[in-house]
């Protein structure tokens, strides 16, 4: 099911640009060849960025942190 | 016939000292002293009064009791005292009055809003403070969130007072350990969220013993490992999910996103001392070392009092606004302050080390030092039907913003890529469907398709925000498996932004990338819904 409450297009003299003119623009930026290969590499790499920043949530065992760890003397 | 005291921090010592077998001395080396003096008052909640209830029976101490101390040699009391505080000064006559439903000179509802919640007194010689519903600090203009409290009910006197929190109480090393406390707070909040049985300390410590070390014993307890930890959240219905710590990033972000869902987590520490000057701390022996070894925290709040987002690239996460969490630590108090640093070591022989940890309000022995805890586990109990965690949202998210970004910039399209926000969290169908169909600003056509629409019982909440202003939010079934399609719904508020993602989806480019991309399922959502 589509949501849409429209109230985009009803803010064009508010902050974000009108819908008219993304539109347009996106149009004419898609209707390029060049545009077309470059989003596949963009897609690529914003794929990479986030595996980056979300892998190091996983659980490791030699992490940096835990070697920090090791110089850190016990009393 | 009523014992109510002035309140300040020396008469609530002596009723410590006077309602348990602690002696004063050790009463004043509690840290707990130090903090509910802060806690209660002027700069906290200005309490004025105090009501002691004798003869108090606490069912999780009853079942300590029943546990342990009524096997032990000497006769342990297995009554409490049930200390209750008020913001508004109060004489005895007025509680007496108001007992037996005379006019008095305030009324119930005035005892009700003066009413800051209460500490039972175990009598026992060290660990006296039972459990303990204490009204959080104020948000602040929402800038302090407490989001899993919940309403206590409580009889005084049989006047009927509540009080919104979430409990705590101090390790009982006989029946339990930080970590047994930890996990009975975070029972407290899972219980109502998930409709789970909410055990005691002493079963709590049962639960664990399942996996217990045979070195250990499980009474007197010496401590938890994270494996009886995760035992012990099995043992209630919840599926652990175990999450590293290595950064403040990991820690803010994730502890938000489920935090916002009614879900408090368990933090595994370590504890040290160090002397710390500013963000630096001199690695030699004598400034750096190991004190009170392993410790665990219930996570249960955080305050958003960082002034803008942390950019991680170019991606801004409304998390990282968070200057502070808030947790309750048996050995220092509830909602207790730490905040998340990435300090620099300046090793004596090798070089300089980033090392992040939390300060913490936990006391050092030690004359001019400061405890800080380096966080090595989260867990988070969850309810078995919650499958997707948070990490495969942010990474879709992450994604999909960094291609919308990307490509709404080359294309010129007007939008400032800095002023993107987004905002991940885990609701309920139900509570997010309870606050879509009160809002005024949305058509409501569509309030009523969303009212009516079948959604599952629990999914991530992404919501895209463009200098403040709602963008669209991405709702992802928590409740799928990550092949899954995942994204249910999103619900559009930038006719824009909706329309140049649409002709995105459907480029070329796109559709050949692989469809097991986490940020696919939101691309194809806008092409099964031209």
């Amino acid at each position: 099911m589509r949501t849409d409450s429209n109230r985009g297009g009803s803010r064009a003299d508010g902050p974000r640009p009108s819908s008219e003119h993304v539109i347009q623009k996106m149009g004419d930026w898609l209707s390029d060849p060049k545009s077309v290969l470059s989003l596949g590499k963009v897609f690529e790499d914003a794929q990479k960025l986030g595996e980056d920043l979300t892998e190091r949530a996983r659980l490791e065992v030699d992490d940096p942190l835990r070697l920090s760890r090791r110089h850190v003397p016990a009393v | 016939m009523f014992d109510v005291r002035p309140w300040s921090i020396d008469e609530l010592k002596k009723l410590f000292d006077e309602k348990s077998m602690a002696t004063p001395a050790r009463i004043d080396r509690k840290f707990h002293s130090r903090f509910f003096e802060e806690y209660f008052g002027a700069t906290g909640l200005k309490a004025k009064a105090i009501v002691v209830q004798d003869s108090y029976v606490d069912r999780d101490y009853l079942e300590d009791f029943a546990a342990y101390y009524v096997r032990c040699f000497h006769g342990y009391e297995r009554k409490c005292t049930r200390l209750h505080f008020f913001a508004v000064e109060l004489q005895a006559d007025d509680l007496e009055k108001l007992v037996v439903g005379e006019a008095a000179g305030l009324t119930q509802d005035e005892l009700q809003s003066a009413y800051l919640g209460f500490i039972v007194i175990r009598n026992l010689p060290q660990t006296v403070i039972g459990r303990t519903c204490l009204r959080p600090y104020d948000h602040d203009g929402w800038r302090r969130r407490y989001p899993i409290t919940r309403e206590y009910k409580v009889s005084l006197y049989g006047i009927p007072l509540t009080i919104e929190t979430l409990g705590f109480q101090e390790q009982d090393t006989v029946a339990g350990a930080c970590a047994t406390s930890a996990l009975w707070t975070i029972f407290q909040g899972t219980g109502k969220t998930f409709q789970h049985a909410i055990p005691s300390p002493v079963e709590v410590s049962n639960f664990a013993d399942h996996h217990r070390r045979l070195e250990a014993r499980l009474a007197p307890s010496r401590g938890l490992s994270d494996e009886q930890a995760v035992r012990a959240i099995e043992e209630v219905g919840l599926v652990p999910h175990q999450v590293a710590v290595p950064d403040s990033y990991t820690l803010i972000t994730t502890l938000y996103a489920y935090l916002r869902g009614n879900i408090p987590l368990y933090l595994g520490v370590r504890l040290y001392n160090a002397v710390i000057a500013g963000q630096d701390i001199d690695g030699t022996t004598l400034s750096l070392f190991q004190g009170h070894g392993g410790h665990a925290i219930a996570l249960t709040g955080f305050s958003l009092g960082g002034a803008a987002e942390v950019p991680v690239g170019d991606f801004r996460l409304r998390a990282t606004r968070i200057d502070k969490v808030y947790a309750h630590d048996d050995q220092v108090g509830p909602f207790a302050r730490m905040a998340p640093k990435l300090f620099q070591v300046h090793w004596p022989n090798d070089p300089d080390q980033g090392l992040f940890a939390l300060t913490t309000e936990f006391p050092s022995e030690f004359a001019g030092m400061a405890v800080i805890a380096l966080p090595e586990i989260m867990i988070v109990p969850l309810y078995h039907k919650i499958r997707i965690p948070y990490d495969f949202v942010q990474k879709a998210v992450i994604s999909f913003d960094a291609v919308m970004k990307d490509a709404l910039n080359k294309a010129g399209a007007g939008y400032d890529s800095s002023k993107f926000t987004w905002d991940i969290f885990l609701v309920t169908g139900a509570s997010y469907m309870d606050k879509m169909r009160t809002r005024g600003d949305l058509a409501r056509a569509h309030r009523l398709a969303l009212a009516t629409e079948s959604l599952p019982r629990f999914f991530w909440h992404a919501s895209l925000f463009y200098d403040g202003n709602a963008v669209m939010t991405v709702l992802f079934d928590a409740t799928d498996l990550e092949q899954g399609d995942v994204v249910v719904h999103i619900v559009e508020e930038d006719a824009g932004f909706s329309a140049a993602a649409r002709m995105l989806a459907a480029s070329p480019a796109l559709k050949a990338q692989q469809e097991l991309a986490p940020n696919w399922r939101i691309w194809n959502w806008f092409n099964k819904n031209p």
